[in-house]
């Protein structure tokens, strides 16, 4: 057993040939070990779930979380149900915190660093070399830099003090996304410096000029749940939705119509509309007059001639939008361009014309997303030589900002650079002394995100043993108390925070005891309360902004977006879940890209999937070609956020290279060195920063793109055929493929017309069904018995029991089409919940994905329009009543159990591939090795589901670990599961509430009421007679438009 | 019936049986290396799992199920000649029939080992028997997988059995003519002391009738069985009535096409043989597999025929991608191999010529593997859901694997050659008039 | 040949024994638990029930091992007679003292794919010795000493098995407590019902 093969190797190859027979018969487990803990908490049981609340810190929404532990160790992330802004949901970015927290990417201890060499010291030394330096400072009255996450909550009080006591100091929080601009505008337009509450749930049409507000746009979470509210087919009511933008984003296909308009053109479109409402707007007098001149100019002819978009397609979304305060009207996002602010201000002023301010926009809730000015920030950071410390926390300039803000060469040449992120990230590589502070799943900590909404943040789970860190606020006290400064005397975090929660009792107008209202918030995640809102009036300072009213356009346009996966601070750019999750629209996998027009990439002589070079006037990109009809002619569109150099692991192989010549590995080909993952985008733009706001602007002009003679190494998850029969209809310009289901109904649609009865809808499926699939039998429709009956029939004949078949339960699924949205959270949370492994990119190239969920994307072209149409599905094991993968197991691995549920029994499988073959939905994934789970992720790992390992099936199973746990706990108290209280992951985190889940036994459950009263529901390719218990509701469309 | 006598026979079919000259050696050599790539390939899948293979998702099936009915596929001809044509009485059958039935032999040997091969666990192969354990676990009748399983074995058995029966005599024959002691008695052990007393002969006649009636139907269950692991399934191109006989025709082309890929080598290299292997009896091959081949050229007409008729959008699609589709080229390979290379043989003139004759088989053996592979990848590849369509890439270790194969199945051949006599010595005997004494 | 022939029948050989051979669900070379502890003069000698130490076991699906803290409590006061248990004792304030767990080894062991629950069994009346034996009379336990193998055929034909109930708990012996001593003629409860376990192999393997 020597030459490199590995024990168990062994016995797998000797016990096929029989030869060792003797020496497998008793093989020995070694023994293993069973440690108690010394002093368990008192609430502590091993093998149950603790739940804690706690705040998400992956963006200033602070979204409430609800921490699932198990053994004291964080396993799964979920939306608090109690938070207002997250309501039980969470994005895509909020679920892979988790892989934050176990990130083999965080830095292990506190390390002095120069110039590239960095040596591990401890705390102790670490702690002395800060003290010194402090001192010193302290002493001359000298400059401090103080560079934090934008964030809200008591910290800030606490770090303000801290650094202010040292001498003349600057307290800035860095964020990259562009959200000043809002709070400028406001301030310009209404008074009132302040993102305010948009109610789209009370609007009746939402235009949205480039906000990707089901991605990245300011509280992202709370806007997909009003959004749905609002845009979701309910009653015979659905709202309208207009996304006005040159590139339509997964925010824009979800729109009911995309309207395209040229880089910088959505200021004037608004303005378009403003001028073509004010007519029948109820402001009067000399404001009205005012508004009438300052609008004259951006006549519908006028706006058509500057940005392409019809005088009839003007008029139509003023029609629509002239809903006397019903609508709305949101822009920004990294998409807004050079002049955020005008663009706010014209926002402003629409709504304002539209009457909607008030209505649909509520002033006073003032959200604390966002950042202090980046201007500001990248100034200071230049003259980081002045400062005698400069402190960076858990920010990444570095990275996030375009190279040439010169911030790296400025904190090269920095005196002293204190680094004090969780992460050994991209700027804690420049810092002299990097002291990493704990994950925010280890900490203390509350936040503010709008007025009334205290969220706490408690500490989930014991500092991770391997990373010697301190949490942010312990650090500030030591620091403070060291440096000698007053009010640094609390003896932790802990108990600053207590004192401070002392005030927010107080307006939260609690009576009771400070413990009771602490505990209680710390049950709940924090105090919730609603904002009362503010009147403000309009001024007409508006007016003298100056939008030009014609655009220059020099060169291509490039966009860097965020998408639910990518985010331009990099955060998310080294967990290997988001990296793993195929991108929506273009399903590509890690990797970025570049979309661009077919039509301009053919005039080009560009080809889908080329190696293609886009310069910027500061920078150059090789990227792959993604053509994609969803985007203006002269627009290039790159996702920001990618293209880290720190370290995670992925597989990296040399599988798929080789045809003959075999690449032999002897060990694990898991690599965990550095490399990166697609490109930077941010990094290449011009820097620049809206003048008003000082937002960093995501866009370029003057941008040219060629290819470079070869083919990229682009992955995409979706099977696209060039030469197929539907496909010879569709659209193939440059080999982009055919991306349309090819008639094939997994995604169908019905219009409002048929909802409301007015229009007859043609049945979609198998036109033959009934010939095919009927013959004579009572209820002529199927000639197979219903499972009870057949199970039944069986048992008699053969003597024995009659089992039970769906007596309480059978669990079934609903999904409602026209509620998805494609955002995918509920892929990594599939992932996170049943330790699907992360497989990497070249074996996803060769089909080796691991994902028991995916979002199926078909794009059809819009026979009037030309424009794209978007269709997303939730596609996962249908555990089929009448499944084909059943029967045709030789030994039984996979059956029909009693709840309905397609079990698989990893165990016993024996690898034949014949139940994945023989599924019509390709629901089926097979474990082609056994995957490992590098530290520390493993410790992720739900110890609930077993870990599969190489040759086992394994598929969706509607997450029968909870399942099980919830009929456990109702069984206990001698009851069944009642409705909604069984969860399954992707449920839990879909903030569209596409999903249902429950028992169809129950006649009260939510999942039968829908199944059995709605008239969109149909069952996917109902024609093979699967008898599948995933039942789909058709996506409504507004106008009976073929898709 | 020009110069041979019983003595000739008896020289020229045991002369096969003299110990191996450099050539047998070498060929050898190269058949064991080829089998030493299998197993470094198959050991190396255990240790590693399929991540080698060019399976993937959703192609849950490739190379090793293609080799796998490829196999069997060639097996059936030996059967075929040994049962059906003895019960019929075709003349040109007794030349052949003992090479053949060997090929069979071994040909299911491999098959066999392939449904192992092919399963993620191999070392849980086991599984798929019916063996009382302390689980209390029990296999799943309904799956054609397993019906494959007693399928293979019974006709494994058979076959060797009924291959051992038909040796006897010749064997009794081999063991009189040998000088060495430690020969004479192996040989005497393996032909169970058959003396060639009358009494014998009839038993003999008679158990040899016997298991001919027993094995004809197996020529046509074993393939049909197979089939249906396909034709059971929902996967369009697969979900078809067609299967079975369309099966049995294209095994018994392809084993046709081997026994002269075997026949033709085996004439050269043992002269004797010429005279006894007449080319009358390899004419006889050549209508099988002309006629077999007509007969698959319809199976594939009517497929395509019945994808359009049923207007079943998918099997259309799928009919469609096979020809036009990215895996084209596997299909118009395979419609040459099998459909246009067998035609020629209508021509007399090529049908007697030796080394065309060689060709042919050859291009009909390859055009076979295409005809499986087609059926199980493409149809994989292009099923239901558009979004999970994949495409197919050969990797080394199902390459390597399948080389092996090659070797495993030729070892036995070029072991049996040397051990056994290859040409049925008794029943050619039949066909001749006896020795008058006079004339000696 | 010969050489093929006896490689033929090894093959064929290997595979029937193979066949014979059992699958054991947990081996372990060395029992040697880091402290002598003896279940014998806890559980039978002093008379302390099982769930006083393994308090999880009607609660979770893992009974749990008493945490040190358990043990410290009782042993920062009885520190035993005879000099061995002084010996033993003494550890656990070493162990206390070094703020260190005690890493005992795991005797009843499943494997990682089987997730039974202790808390199902229990609270259906089943008494902690059905499965694991008369613990309590024992000062060492080794593999040898437990009371089944805890294989797959074991589990199945426990729930094949008719259990015979009163008031939907299992009727056994009448016991002082869980794993307790038996109660000499104690009245039996009456039977008024049965109890079967499932046979969906997803209960134990998901």
């Amino acid at each position: 057993m020597s030459k490199g093969m590995k024990r168990r190797d062994f016995f797998k190859v000797a016990a096929t040939s029989g030869a060792a027979v003797a020496v497998v018969g008793c093989t020995e487990d070694p023994v293993e070990k069973i440690i108690p803990m010394l002093v368990p908490p008192s609430d502590y049981v091993p093998a149950v779930s603790i739940h804690f609340a706690t705040t998400c810190q992956e963006c200033a929404a602070n979204c409430g979380l609800i921490i699932r532990t198990r053994e004291g160790r964080a396993i799964k992330a979920e939306g608090n149900p109690e938070h207002p802004l997250s309501g039980g949901g969470i994005c895509a970015i909020g679920q892979s915190s988790l892989q934050g927290m176990y990130s083999p990417s965080r830095a292990k201890s506190p390390a002095t660093q120069n110039d590239g060499s960095s040596s591990l010291i401890g705390w102790d030394k670490g702690l002395g070399i800060l003290s010194e330096k402090l001192e010193a400072t302290k002493a001359k009255k000298g400059k401090v830099l103080y560079i934090g996450p934008a964030r809200s909550g008591s910290i800030n009080k606490l770090i303000d003090r801290f650094v202010k006591g040292l001498g003349s100091a600057k307290y800035l929080r860095f964020d990259s996304s562009p959200t000043n601009s809002i709070k400028q505008a406001n301030q310009i337009t209404f008074n009132k410096n302040e993102i305010p509450d948009y109610q789209l749930e009370k609007a009746k049409t939402l235009i949205s000029f480039g906000a990707d507000f089901l991605e990245s746009w300011v509280y992202p979470v709370k806007l997909t749940k009003s959004y749905t509210e609002m845009h979701a087919f309910k009653h015979g009511v659905k709202g309208k939705y207009y996304h006005v933008s040159p590139h339509m984003s997964l925010t824009g296909s979800n729109a009911d119509e995309w309207v395209s308009c040229p880089s910088g053109g959505e200021a004037i479109i608004a303005l378009g509309i403003a001028n073509q409402l004010l007519g029948k707007s109820k402001i009067s007098g000399s404001e009205k007059k005012a508004l009438r001149d300052y609008l004259e100019e951006f006549s519908a002819e006028q706006v058509a001639s500057q940005t392409g978009v019809r005088t009839s397609k003007l008029e139509e979304l003023a029609k629509e939008f002239g809903k006397n305060g019903k609508s709305i009207a949101i822009a920004g996002g990294n998409t807004a361009g050079a002049d955020a602010t005008q663009l706010q201000v014209a926002v402003n002023i629409l709504n304002y014309v539209a009457g909607n301010i008030g209505q649909t926009i509520v002033f006073g809730a003032d959200y604390r997303i966002g950042g202090d000015s980046t201007e500001e920030i990248v100034q200071a950071l230049k003259d980081a030589g002045k400062y005698d410390i400069v402190f960076i926390e858990n920010v990444n300039p570095a990275y996030a900002l375009p190279q040439d803000s010169g911030v790296v060469e400025a904190l090269k040449g920095a005196p002293f650079v204190v680094s004090l992120s969780t992460e050994r990230d991209e700027t804690s590589a420049l810092a002299h002394l990097h002291l990493p502070t704990s994950h925010y799943f280890e900490s203390w900590g509350d936040s503010t995100p709008r007025n009334g909404v205290f969220g706490l943040q408690q500490p989930v789970m014991a500092k991770l043993p391997m990373f010697s860190t301190k949490e942010i606020g312990d650090l500030i006290l030591l620091a403070g108390s060291s440096a000698g400064l007053s009010g640094f005397d609390a003896d932790n975090y802990q108990e600053y925070l207590k004192e401070q929660w002392q005030a927010v009792q107080k307006k939260m107008g609690d009576r009771s005891a400070f413990q009771t209202f602490w505990t209680d918030s710390l049950k709940k995640g924090g105090q919730y309360r609603d904002f009362s809102s503010d009147k403000v009036s309009f001024s007409t300072k508006a007016l003298k902004q100056k939008v030009k009213s014609s655009l220059s356009v020099n060169g291509m346009t490039l966009l860097a977006v965020n998408t639910t996966l990518h985010h331009s601070n990099g955060a998310a750019a080294n967990r290997s879940w988001l990296m793993e999750v195929p991108h929506p629209i273009t399903q590509i996998v890690w990797d970025s890209w570049v979309e661009i027009h077919p039509k301009t990439a053919v005039k080009l002589g560009i080809k889908h999937g080329d190696l293609v070079e886009v310069k910027t006037p500061k920078g150059s990109l090789e990227l792959a070609a993604y053509f994609y009809y969803g985007i203006e002619e002269n627009t290039l569109v790159v996702p920001a956020g990618m293209g880290r150099s720190v370290p995670f692991p992925t597989y990296k192989s040399s599988h798929g290279k080789s045809i003959i010549t075999p690449v032999i590995e002897t060990k694990s080909d898991l690599r965990v060195e550095g490399f990166k993952v697609g490109e930077n985008a941010a990094g290449v733009l011009p820097f620049k920063t809206d003048a008003q706001s000082g937002d960093l602007v995501f866009t370029s002009g003057g941008v040219s793109i060629k290819p470079l003679g070869k083919k990229a190494y682009l992955v995409t998850m979706d099977g696209q055929f060039k030469d197929d029969i539907e496909a010879l209809e569709a659209d193939t310009l440059g080999l982009m493929g055919d991306r349309s289901q090819k008639g094939r109904g997994f995604v169908q649609t019905t219009t409002m017309g048929n909802m409301l009865g007015h229009s007859e809808e043609k049945a979609h499926g198998h036109h033959l069904r009934h010939r095919l699939y009927t013959m004579d039998r009572k209820d002529n429709t199927d000639f197979y018995d219903p499972r009870e009956e057949d199970v039944a029939y069986h048992a008699e004949w053969a003597g024995k029991k009659k089992p039970k078949y769906y007596d309480p339960y059978k669990w079934e699924m609903s999904i409602d089409l026209d509620r998805c949205t494609g955002c995918s959270a509920c892929v990594v949370a599939c992932y996170a919940e049943n330790n699907i492994p992360v497989v990497g990119k070249d074996r996803n190239a060769v089909g080796r994905e691991m994902s028991w969920l995916r979002i199926e994307r078909y794009i059809e072209k819009n026979e009037e329009t030309g424009t794209p149409e978007i269709y997303y599905t939730p596609e996962m094991c249908n555990q089929c009543g009448n499944a084909g993968c059943e029967p045709v197991c030789p030994v039984y691995a996979t059956y029909h159990n009693e709840d309905g549920i397609n079990a698989m029994i990893y165990n016993r499988c024996v690898g034949t591939r014949y139940c994945s073959n023989n599924c019509v939905y390709k629901q089926r994934k097979y474990n082609w090795r056994s995957y490992e789970f590098p530290s520390p992720l493993h410790l992720q790992l739900n110890p609930a589901m077993t870990v599969r390992e190489m040759g086992v099936m394994e598929k969706c199973n509607f997450c029968y670990s909870r399942i099980r746990e919830m009929k456990d706990i109702a069984k206990d108290q001698g009851r069944v599961v009642a409705d909604s209280e069984i969860k399954t992951a992707c449920q839990q985190t879909c903030n569209a509430k596409a999903i249902t889940f429950g028992n169809i036994m129950d006649k009260q459950s939510q999942v039968n009421k829908i199944v059995s009263t709605t008239k969109r529901g149909y069952k996917q390719l109902e024609e093979v007679n699967f008898k599948p218990s995933i039942t789909y509701l058709k996506k409504v469309k507004h106008n009976n438009r073929k898709a | 019936m020009s110069n041979i006598t019983y003595t000739s026979i008896n020289e020229d079919v045991l002369h096969s049986l003299k110990p191996p000259g450099k050539t047998w050696w070498i060929s050898l050599g190269i058949i064991l290396s080829a089998l030493g790539l299998g197993i470094f390939a198959w050991t190396y899948q255990i240790m590693h799992g399929m991540e080698w293979s060019g399976i993937n998702h959703p192609i849950g099936w490739g190379v090793y199920i293609t080799d796998f009915v490829f196999w069997i596929g060639i097996g059936h001809a030996g059967t075929l000649i040994s049962a059906v044509l003895f019960l019929v009485r075709a003349p040109f059958r007794t030349s052949i029939y003992r090479a053949s039935e060997a090929m069979t032999v071994f040909a299911v040997m491999t098959a066999g080992l392939f449904p192992i091969i092919h399963i993620g666990r191999a070392w849980n192969f086991y599984w798929l028997l019916p063996y009382p354990n302390q689980r209390q676990l029990w296999i799943n009748f309904k799956s054609p997988l397993l019906w494959d399983v007693f399928a293979v074995s019974t006709y494994m058995s058979v076959s060797i059995a009924f291959f051992i029966l038909g040796l006897i005599p010749d064997l009794a024959s081999v063991r009189d003519g040998c000088k060495s002691k430690l020969k004479r008695f192996f040989y005497s052990i393996a032909s169970v002391g058959f003396r060639g007393t009358n009494h014998q002969w009839l038993h003999y006649m008679r158990g040899y009738l016997l298991f001919a009636a027993i094995a004809t139907p197996l020529v046509f269950s074993v393939h049909s069985i197979v089939s249906w692991d396909f034709a059971m399934s929902s996967i369009p191109g697969w979900h078809t009535t067609i299967f079975a006989p369309y099966f049995v025709a294209g095994a018994i082309f392809s084993g046709c096409a081997m026994v002269l890929t075997i026949m033709i080598p085996l004439r050269v290299a043992f002269p004797g043989f010429k005279e006894i292997i007449k080319v009358r009896d390899l004419e006889g091959m050549a209508e099988m597999i002309l006629m077999t081949g007509i007969l698959v050229t319809y199976a594939y007409s009517i497929e395509f025929f019945i994808a359009y008729y049923s207007g079943a959008k998918f099997e259309r699609a799928l009919f469609w991608f096979r020809p036009f589709g990215e895996l084209r080229y596997f299909f118009w390979l395979m419609v040459f191999c099998n459909c246009v290379s067998a035609l020629p043989l209508w021509i007399k003139k090529i049908r007697t010529n030796i080394p065309a004759l060689f060709f042919i088989s050859i291009l009909v053996n390859v055009g076979m593997w295409l005809e499986r592979f087609n059926i199980v990848v493409t149809s994989l590849a292009h099923d239901f859901d558009p979004f999970a369509w994949s495409m197919y890439k050969f990797e080394w270790v199902e390459i390597w694997i399948t080389v092996g194969s090659f070797g495993w199945f030729f070892m036995w051949f070029f072991i049996f050659v040397k051990i056994m006599p290859s040409l049925a010595v008794a029943e050619l005997k039949e066909a001749l008039h006896p020795p008058l004494r006079r004339s000696q | 040949m010969r050489k093929i022939l006896l490689g033929l029948s090894s093959l064929i050989a290997g595979v029937m024994i193979f066949y014979l051979f059992q699958p054991q669900v947990a081996v372990a070379e060395d029992f040697q638990q880091p402290i002598a502890f003896s279940h014998k003069t806890h559980a039978s000698d002093n008379k302390v029930p099982c769930e006083f130490c393994h308090i999880y076991a009607r609660r979770s699906n893992s009974s749990g091992i008493p945490p040190l803290v358990t043990c410290n409590q009782c042993h920062s006061v009885i520190k035993g007679t005879k000099d061995d248990q002084k010996k033993e004792i003494k550890k656990i304030e070493e162990y206390w003292n070094k703020k260190q767990p005690v890493p005992w080894k795991k005797i009843h062991d499943l494997p990682d794919f089987v997730h039974f629950s202790h808390k199902r069994h229990v609270q259906a009346g089943f008494d902690c010795t059905e499965c694991h034996g008369e613990i309590s009379n024992l000062d060492v336990i080794t593999m040898d000493d437990m009371k089944a193998d805890l294989s797959m055929g074991w589990c199945v034909d426990c729930h094949k098995k008719e259990h015979i109930t009163s008031g939907d708990k299992v009727i056994g012996q009448v016991r002082e407590t869980r794993g307790g001593p038996v109660v000499q003629n104690a009245p039996q409860p009456k039977q008024d019902g049965t109890l079967q376990g499932s046979k969906d192999c997803y209960i134990c393997h998901k």
